[in-house]
């Protein structure tokens, strides 16, 4: 029978020990995807968010690539640094299964013959329309989130990324 | 959400799912995760350099479209991935651990998978 890369994590996820890793690695890499959705959100570029937060670049580029394990604290004094505060919430560990209708498709994406300029055209329309993250609940399979501080204004509405047509 | 599967070549072999499979939780956890998250939110992946593009060959800056390294570089792995746009789904190729040794011939290999992928798919 043949497995995909989900049934095989299922599989594996079967072992406690096992799944202890996981969800160390699995929230590793949705605070690196926090990290830089926040740093975008203030246009900013790593080495700038750095010296806002009186660390390193390279340290930077390491929160963002999953590398470093930064305790709680330590995210709550750096994200403190840029006027936000982190928000966690909890999630089903074992992968959601695809949907009937499969994520969205820009118009015209069957003619792109460079899925690195799709991919980023897709990128654009998400960034355009998501600001904050502002989930009514917890979302399914989201880790961390990041709001602003109390003495920051809030300045954008719950939104969802959007990335074209629904097939 | 995206697909993503293995290739499997005409042998039946799926050159990445036994690399993966050979590997020790130092790394598999983190593959997992990665592989997961390529699966739910791909473009993220590409800010965070966790998947960049390939070059066609070394020392040249153009890219193949669509060939992509996911990549852990604390635990130092890699994994060739393809985005195959008609199918919309992401193709593991091929894996490996990166060295202080070049790695060039692991990313050949990887090229040479998937020229063997595109011609069986009649790209």
């Amino acid at each position: 029978m043949s497995t995909t890369p989900t049934d095989d994590l299922l599989e594996r996820l079967k072992d406690t020990e096992y799944a202890k890793l996981y969800g160390e690695e699995n929230a590793k890499v949705d605070f690196a995807i926090t990290l830089t959705k926040a740093r975008k959100s203030l246009n900013l570029t790593q080495k700038s968010l750095a010296d806002k937060l009186g660390i390193s670049q390279p340290y930077v580029a390491k929160l963002e690539g999953g590398e470093a394990n930064p305790t709680l604290g330590r995210i709550g004094s750096l994200l403190a640094a840029i006027h936000l505060r982190l928000v966690t919430g909890t999630a089903p560990l074992k992968p959601e299964p695809m949907p009937a209708i499969t994520g969205f498709i820009p118009m015209g994406a069957a003619d792109a013959v460079n899925a690195g300029l799709y991919l980023r055209t897709r990128h654009s329309q998400e960034e355009s329309s998501w600001a904050f993250d502002f989930p009514s609940s917890v979302p399914v399979n989201a880790g961390t989130a990041t709001y602003p501080t109390p003495v920051e204004p809030r300045r954008y509405s719950a939104r969802e990324a959007v990335g074209g047509a629904a097939i | 959400m995206w697909r993503v599967d293995y290739y499997t070549r005409p042998n039946g072999r799926k050159p990445a799912k036994d690399w993966i499979d050979d590997q020790d939780n130092s790394i598999k956890p983190s593959i997992d995760a990665r592989i997961e998250k390529l699966r739910m939110e791909e473009l993220l992946l590409i800010e965070n350099r966790m998947l960049v593009p390939i070059r066609e060959k070394r020392g040249t800056r153009k890219i193949i479209p669509g060939f992509y390294e996911l990549k852990d570089r604390g635990k130092k792995w890699r994994i060739a991935t393809y985005h195959n746009l008609k199918e919309d789904i992401f193709v593991l190729i091929w894996g490996w651990r990166r060295t202080r040794a070049s790695p060039e011939r692991e990313i050949d290999k990887a090229r040479g998978l998937l020229q063997e992928y595109l011609s069986t798919e009649g790209e």
